[in-house]
């Protein structure tokens, strides 16, 4: 380290360096902001772990020094260093020296930026009537901000409409349902949308516009609660073929509408997920077996003497309570049976199914279970809609067609983009817990904006110099956010202009731009090319 | 001492950056020789990121970003991908290996795979070597800066350059004159220079008019070399990445594959009395316009611009001529000259001389003025008597014209008006030879500009790739606007800098009086090749 020190004292425009055990803590502060008063600092280069998790300390504390945030550069000498290279201490040495270098060349270009600010108006949009839309909706409305709730079709409450019981309380789906359902309706400041889908959002973060079936709506903030499908599982293991395979969605309709249960049941859990294949989904749906427990526990209280087997892969019981249930469900008598995916079940019968033959692997030999219902378990699918209000709102989506969040750990309840937040099934699986928790998570957040009034925007976004546009139109193209706009300036040419508060600072205008006239807050050309260029050599006094 | 190699590698943000802080809390180890840096979204990378890399002597560059279907701004990858196709392409044809460049995509949960991609990639270059292109030029030198060849205090402030100027007559704030009588004038601190000294087009037409002798682009050559030691290089249009391939080719022992774009209809040789200068012609379809959308017409020009080199061949073997066309042909030096960057010219001209030299080449052809412009009268200046002569395509081709080994008799009913680019017309006179190839095609009617010849009025095509801006799409508007006026419906040039700035023009967005102008470009050899080629459609 003191190695370290002394090189970073000989690189141009260091005038000060110091050896911090703890820089971010309170005394490693400290002595940042004293050396900037001491020394007349105007850069700072923090040498420690990521600016992912530490950049905003240290610029709070440049800022407090009188040293804008925007002229902080971190150089990651730990995560990507001294972690990494721990058999090599001389060459991690060098090359905490190089990524100093880089980071003080990058630091003397830096510029200071003003972060802008933008009135939020106090109301939100909330797409999607289900559980998690009509929680988040309700926890706004209970602070005193105005919800436009939109729901595709006639009636909200989302799946719950359609079950029976809920794990792992057991009670009818319409008792969980029915007080949500009527505060929601009862309640002054929330205006429902029945029958209604949101066709067009332009604008930002304060100041959205949505066209939904027709009318405008105007919102601060939006929320995207619009559920999950549930996969029909069409060809496998007999669905669609036999009457009596069907999945788990039909199988609450049926316990819903207190038909005579046949007497011997069967349900294959993983049904078209977990495993590549034709229609099949890769993941693991989370919910679906804790939804076979239940039904297989309301088959068995409903007819005690009925035989319930659950053909499984590996349950997904997690947490305490359901833990405890999967284990008082097999008190019931259920039988759990498990397969191996490379030896799958098969439905065996010819007009209906009439027995599953298994593998049971832990016993070594194959059984077959005479049936009156398959029931098959099936994942729970992106939305039909998922795609078009993706691009509807310029948010993206993962690999398996869920949206995608900010951060999976650190900002699960809200997008990259400012303003735009998710709860619920449509980012993921979720249970009824979950998806109120997300609610009550995504309220929470869209509610801070929007009760504070403003918000403040980073400014790193692109800006263009006229003088230099030539009007080709290629940044209009090539920016999924709509910021530049072409605009007819007095001399009757078409010169690009940035909406600042769309841009998100990805920089494809500015590498897509011939002439350069677009250039990046705090990732300029020259910010980054100095910082190729110390790389790969010495740049000292 | 040890060879170890030196790896760049960009991180987006969102994914590897993260998926590289996660290698790191999770100790999975990896070879140290890579520095990295980090962008918001890898669509952050610049083309010529890549080259600067390489140039200053990096020995691969790694770029990662989110998987496809991840990227944190929806698709800022899929044109990462898309660049990186380019970039490895332009790479093959320098000669360079393309391996030396890899794309990789690491998600922030994959740190494990960040650790293995890194060492896969350091023990991949480690085989390929030390990078040994690093170009052979050291920086910028002066430009001889002396009242004899400028002849800036010979100024009577007549202001005659300030009136022909095509910049001043869009941007009254611009003067020639100014410039002159502000070196004249006002002393001057060292290491400063005119501060507009890049928003010359070095069209010539002032120094034309000056009747005291005044050389102002030379004036403007000088000036930016004192720009460049000062380290402003100007605003280099398309990414530098065209002066960064020209600063590749300083590298004597550089083995470029450039000849793809010659098809298996094309008789070539190694040796000959006629060689074919081609220019940077096949660089351009990978470095022009590389995001515009691909069914935009920004996104054809630089694919559309080899027709030239293609229509070139075709009307030479068309006449029973098998050129010679240099495997390991330089960028000529023009722009290099013009902006200031005299040593980096020398570099290119020197190598150029040599290989036409050993060719055996007795006459030299060049399609493009500027080209045609350097070799003709720079080459000579700097480095005497070349031994061979130079002419540009329509010198040439009019000539066969006249002599019948071309015949152009298939009719092509246009109205054409022919832009003299400046390097031909005003610098170089050629004048006569474009118009004889225009005459002799049937049916062809050729309207003439009100400046025209050596008074031709610039086509606003930036000088250098540098000044490339409203004020030159002024111009260029201006242009459109003449030949609507005269019923022309097509713009005829002979170089191929005026062909790609009309052509940008015409698919930027127009102003409302042009937006429903229906003109076609050409470059005269594709419009001669067309017309010999026989009857019929």
């Amino acid at each position: 380290m003191p190695a370290v020190v002394d090189y970073a004292k000989t690189l141009s425009h260091v005038v000060y360096a110091e050896d911090n055990m703890y820089s971010c803590s309170e005394d490693g502060l400290q002595s940042l902001k004293e050396a900037i008063k001491n020394h007349s600092l105007n850069r700072v280069v923090v040498a420690s772990c990521t600016p992912r998790t530490h950049a905003q300390l240290f610029q709070d504390a440049c800022e407090d020094a009188g040293v804008n945030k925007y002229l902080f550069e971190f150089a990651n000498i730990r995560d990507q260093c001294s972690w990494v290279h721990m058999k090599e201490p001389e060459k991690a040495t060098e090359k905490a020296k190089d990524l100093i270098r880089m980071g003080v060349a990058r630091a003397a270009l830096l510029e200071p930026q003003v972060d802008s600010e933008i009135d939020v108006m106090p109301v939100s949009l909330v797409i999607g009537g289900g559980i998690a839309g009509m929680t988040a909706a309700l926890n706004l409305a209970n602070q005193g901000l105005d919800v436009h709730l939109v729901e595709r079709t006639g009636e909200i409450g989302g799946r719950l409409n359609q079950l029976d019981t809920v794990f792992p309380t057991d009670k009818k789906a319409t008792e969980v349902l029915e007080p949500i359902v009527e505060d929601v309706v009862s309640h002054p400041r929330i205006e429902l949308h029945l029958n209604s889908v949101v066709e067009e959002v332009s604008g930002y973060i304060g100041n959205f516009r949505a066209r939904v079936s027709g009318g405008e709506i105007r919102a601060g903030t939006i929320i995207i609660a619009t559920g999950a499908d549930v996969l029909e599982p069409e060809g496998l293991y007999g669905y669609g073929k036999y009457p009596n395979v069907v999945t788990q969605l039909d199988f609450e309709e049926m316990l819903r509408q207190e038909k005579p249960l046949p007497d011997r049941v069967v349900m294959i859990q993983c049904a078209g997920a977990r495993a590549d294949g034709d229609g099949w989904k890769p993941y693991c749906s989370r919910i679906c077996c804790m939804v076979a427990i239940k039904n297989a526990k309301e088959v068995k209280t409903r007819s005690p003497k009925s035989t319930v087997h659950i053909l499984y892969r590996d349950i997904n019981a997690s947490g305490a309570r359901h833990e405890w249930y999967y284990h008082n469900a097999k008190g019931t008598g259920i039988k759990f049976i498990h397969f191996d995916p490379d030896s799958p079940p098969e439905i065996v019968g010819d007009e209906k199914a009439t027995s599953v033959r298994v593998y049971f692997d832990t016993m070594g030999k194959e059984y077959e279970i005479p049936v009156d219902l398959v029931v098959l378990s099936t994942p729970l699918t992106p939305d039909s809609g998922t795609e078009k209000l993706g691009k509807i709102l310029k948010v993206p989506l993962g690999q398996d067609g869920f949206f995608l969040e900010a951060h999976m750990k650190l900002r699960p309840a809200e997008f990259a983009t400012d303003g735009i937040y998710l709860a619920g099934s449509a980012k993921w699986p979720t249970t009824i817990a979950e998806a109120v928790s997300q609610g009550c998570a995504a309220a929470a957040k869209a509610a801070a904006p929007m009760r504070k009034g403003t918000v403040k925007g980073e400014a790193l976004y692109a800006c263009v110099d006229e003088h230099l546009c030539v009007g080709c139109g290629i940044c209009e193209e090539v920016c999924e956010y709509g910021a530049p706009k072409l605009k007819e300036n007095d001399l009757g040419l078409f010169t690009s202009q940035i909406w600042e508060i769309l841009c998100k600072g990805c920089g494809v205008c500015a590498v897509a731009c011939p002439s350069r006239a677009i250039t990046m807050r705090h990732f300029g050309n020259d910010q980054i090319s100095v910082q190729i260029r110390a790389a790969l050599k010495e740049m000292t006094d | 001492m040890i060879w170890e190699p030196r790896i760049i590698a960009f991180c987006c943000n969102w994914c590897s950056y993260a998926g590289a802080d996660l290698a790191g809390v999770s100790r999975f180890q990896y070879p140290s020789d890579i520095r990295i840096i980090r962008v918001m979204c890898s669509g952050r990378l610049e083309l010529h990121f890549v080259l600067k890399a390489l140039r200053s002597g990096a020995d691969g560059v790694l770029v990662t970003g989110c998987h496809p279907g991840d990227c944190h701004y929806i698709s800022g990858n899929e044109k990462t991908q898309a660049r990186m196709g380019n970039v490895s392409r332009i790479l093959s044809t320098l000669g360079i290996e393309p391996e030396r460049v890899r794309l990789e995509w690491i998600s922030a949960s994959e740190g494990q795979r960040f650790a293995q991609v890194v060492t896969d990639f350091v023990g991949h270059t480690r085989k390929l070597g030390p990078n040994r292109l690093v170009p052979e030029i050291t920086g910028p030198v002066g430009y001889e800066d002396g009242g004899g060849k400028t002849g800036f205090e010979y100024c009577i402030e007549c202001n005659k350059c300030a009136s022909s100027c095509p910049i001043t007559r869009v941007d009254s704030t611009y003067s020639p004159s100014v410039d002159v009588f502000s070196k004249s004038i006002v002393p001057r601190e060292d290491g400063t220079y005119l501060p507009r000294a890049y928003d010359c087009l070095t069209c010539g037409l002032c120094s034309q008019r000056c009747p005291s002798g005044v050389k102002y682009e030379e004036l403007i050559k000088a000036e930016r070399s004192k720009a460049r030691a000062a380290g402003d290089v100007g605003n280099c249009a398309h990414g530098e990445t065209l002066e960064l391939i020209s600063d590749f080719q300083t590298k004597s022992d550089l083995r470029q594959r450039r000849l793809g774009w010659i098809s298996d209809g094309f008789e070539i040789s190694s040796k000959g009395d006629l060689l074919y200068f081609v220019g940077c012609l096949p660089y351009f379809e990978h470095a022009l316009f590389n995001d515009a959308p691909a069914e935009s017409g920004l996104s054809k020009i630089g694919h559309e611009i080899l027709d030239i080199a293609r229509s070139t061949m075709a009307l030479l073997n068309r006449a029973g001529i098998t050129p010679t066309v240099l495997p390991d042909e330089r960028c000529c030096g023009h722009d290099s000259l013009w902006t200031g960057d005299e040593e980096k010219f020398r570099k290119l001209a020197s190598i150029n001389i040599e290989n036409i030299k050993d060719s055996g080449a007795k006459q030299v052809v060049v399609a493009c003025a500027e080209g045609f412009r350097t070799l003709k009268m720079d080459y000579p200046k700097f480095f005497g008597d070349l031994g061979f002569e130079v002419l540009h395509t329509t010198e040439f081709f009019s000539g066969l014209v006249e002599e019948g080994k071309l015949v152009p008799n298939r009719p092509l009913p246009i109205v054409a008006g022919f832009q003299d680019p400046c390097r031909l017309g005003r610098h170089s006179n050629v004048i006569d030879a474009p118009r004889k190839i225009l005459n002799s095609i049937p049916e062809l009617e050729l309207v003439e500009f009100d400046m025209a010849g050596r008074d031709s009025d610039c086509c606003g095509g930036p000088n250098g790739w540098i000044n490339c801006g409203m004020l030159t799409r002024l111009i260029q508007h201006q242009k459109f606007r003449e030949i609507v006026s005269k019923g022309g419906n097509t713009l005829v040039t002979a170089c191929p800098k005026c062909l790609i700035h009309f052509k940008c023009a015409a698919n930027s967005r127009l102003p409302s009086d042009l937006s429903d102008s229906k003109i076609e470009f050409s470059d005269i050899n594709v419009l001669l090749d067309i017309a010999t080629r026989g009857e019929g459609p």
